[in-house]
């Protein structure tokens, strides 16, 4: 499953001019084109709308323009740290996924130490919810985990930000290594032994020979996986004790007194968080590939 | 270092990963059958009856995500079938718009989309049908990631123009020549989507209608209100739920990294 997670756009080969494009059918494709649309595009135009004050409101809140719902992720003290924690956690676990994924992946593509029981591992976390990932937590860091039966300073560290910060990783791992495995697969190893040859060292051989090689990849998956971790509920749903990330608040909005375009507000912001995330990796790799070539 | 302690270390570092990732689930399956664990694991010894009881509790609503993710899996293939092959073939500057579109549900959080889709369709949320048209619109995108660059490959349009050229309507070519090539990316798309319909919970947590709960939720709320050995019993079904489908997927996605 790992390998699937790739936008669609990013997954398609080269496609060479064809005379016939058999079985390409414009209306056959509607159905799908209508389900993105309608189930897709037009609630995320209406998400904004509400967001505006434009659309539906909920308890106490006034019909009418404005950005109040929007602006409230910076005058509320407690929503600016949702949304700095948010990012922090969200980046951070992948950034600390990456430090340890790229070496990982280079020397296992070197290596061997691929079996098939390794991938089924490695891709497992990938099939549970985010939610699990929580409980999994609970389990090791909660106040009766086994981690917190051997040494009691750990009790309860799951809802402290390092075990929330663990459990983010564990949710990103198959998120990171199965496509980072994809892009080393067809890395150029007598590159590095060239460089090793000619005497530098083994650090600045991944500095300056691997890492630039495999860094528009690099970005690329930071974006993708942090996109998902930032805009990720059922984790941090199951964590919530101390610490609060931004979706906490998007849910409480709606289900603590359907305060509806509040809630729209924080889901628009955490919507652009995550979007831009993503586009900002898509467009930095894209200008280190070509910087590349 | 010599070649040999290199690969010594290699294989270190993907053990540890691996206990990493492999000694939660051990745990909680140890927890699950646990008497009391809160003496420690398997603590006053070893037992089934959380199991039983997980299963009592959760068995109706397991078979009911079964469910929808089997209608899922079928709108997908329905819909999304046509679409990546329109998509892979097609030389309409429309693709690129619509390839765009396809990763919308990938980049905006669920937990938006769900808001946006309950403040718009709000009469279509008692019967379940919204919870339905949601986990297609989260799936498609993989479905269409699996799917667009197989149908999109040169030798399959190679063997598809032969077949025509000696003589096969195009029915025909589809049913013996497409689809039994694609076969690979066909099963894994279907993998794929049930496994992500099965365990979604960002969209069901607002979409879903309370009466009748999706696994996820059952979980969510026996995490929050259950003992952790029942809520470890039902973590355990839903991973027996999940766990084989992905033994098949990395199987099959080795095997024809094999024949490459």
């Amino acid at each position: 499953m790992a390998s699937t997670v790739m936008a669609p756009e990013a997954a398609r080969p080269g496609r060479q001019a064809r005379t016939t494009a058999r079985f390409a059918s414009f209306p056959a494709a509607l159905p799908g084109i209508g389900v993105l649309a309608v189930f897709g595009v037009v609630p995320l135009v209406v998400l904004l709308v509400t967001a505006l004050g434009l659309g539906a409101t909920g308890a106490g809140e006034d019909a009418g323009f404005t950005l109040e719902h929007l602006t409230q992720v910076l005058t509320s003290s407690q929503l600016r740290g949702e949304v700095v924690n948010s990012i922090l956690v969200g980046l951070g676990s992948v950034l600390i996924m990456l430090v340890i994924a790229v070496p990982l992946t280079l020397r296992m593509s070197r290596d061997g130490g691929g079996s098939g029981a390794v991938a089924v591992v490695f891709t497992l976390p990938i099939a549970l919810p985010g939610i699990v990932v929580g409980f999994f937590t609970i389990l090791m860091l909660g106040r009766t985990g086994i981690f917190a039966q051997a040494v009691p300073a750990l009790g309860g560290s799951a809802y402290a930000l390092p075990g929330i910060f663990m459990a983010y990783i564990y949710f990103s791992f198959p998120r990171v290594i199965g496509p980072l495995q994809a892009s080393v697969s067809t890395f150029d190893h007598s590159l590095v032994d060239t460089a090793r040859t000619l005497g530098a060292s083994r650090l600045r051989a991944f500095f300056t020979v691997s890492l630039p090689i495999i860094l528009p990849a690099v970005v690329q998956v930071l974006g993708t996986a942090a996109a998902v971790t930032i805009g990720g509920y059922g984790t941090i749903a199951t964590l919530a004790q101390h610490e609060r990330l931004l979706p906490l608040s998007v849910a409480d909005q709606l289900s603590n007194g359907y305060r509806v375009a509040s809630a729209s507000g924080l889901a628009v912001v955490l919507a652009l968080i995550a979007a831009g995330t993503l586009a900002l990796s898509r467009a930095a790799s894209t200008w280190l590939s070509r910087r590349q070539r | 270092m010599s070649g040999r302690t290199d690969r010594a270390v290699t294989r270190a570092a993907v053990t540890l990963c691996a206990l990493f990732i492999l000694t939660p689930a051990v745990v909680s399956i140890l927890v699950a059958v646990s008497a009391n664990s809160a003496r420690g694991l398997l603590g006053d010894g070893v037992t089934g009856d959380w199991l039983a009881l997980a299963w009592e509790q959760m068995g109706e609503t397991l078979r009911r995500s079964a469910g929808v993710a089997i209608a899922v899996v079928a709108a997908n293939l329905l819909v999304g079938g046509p679409l990546a092959m329109w998509l892979a073939r097609s030389t309409s500057r429309w693709t690129r718009a619509v390839s765009f579109l396809a990763t919308l549900p990938l980049a905006i959080p669920g937990i938006a989309l769900s808001i946006g889709l309950i403040t718009l369709y709000p009469e279509l949320r008692p019967s379940g049908a919204l919870l339905f048209f949601g986990h297609v619109l989260v799936t498609l995108p993989f479905a269409l990631a699996a799917l667009t660059p197989v149908f999109a490959e040169p030798a399959l349009q190679t063997c598809e123009d032969v077949a025509a050229s000696l003589g096969s309507s195009n029915p025909r070519v589809l049913l013996t020549v497409t689809l039994p090539m694609s076969t690979t990316a066909i099963v894994q798309s279907v993998i794929t989507v049930f496994a992500l319909s099965f365990g979604e919970f960002n969209i069901s947590f607002f979409v879903n209608p309370p009466a009748s709960p999706m696994a996820p939720f059952a979980l969510f709320d026996a995490y929050a209100t259950q003992r952790l050995e029942l809520a470890s019993a039902k973590t355990m079904l839903f991973m027996a739920c999940v766990v084989p489908l992905l033994l098949v997927t990395v199987a099959a996605q080795r095997a024809r990294q094999g024949k490459e």
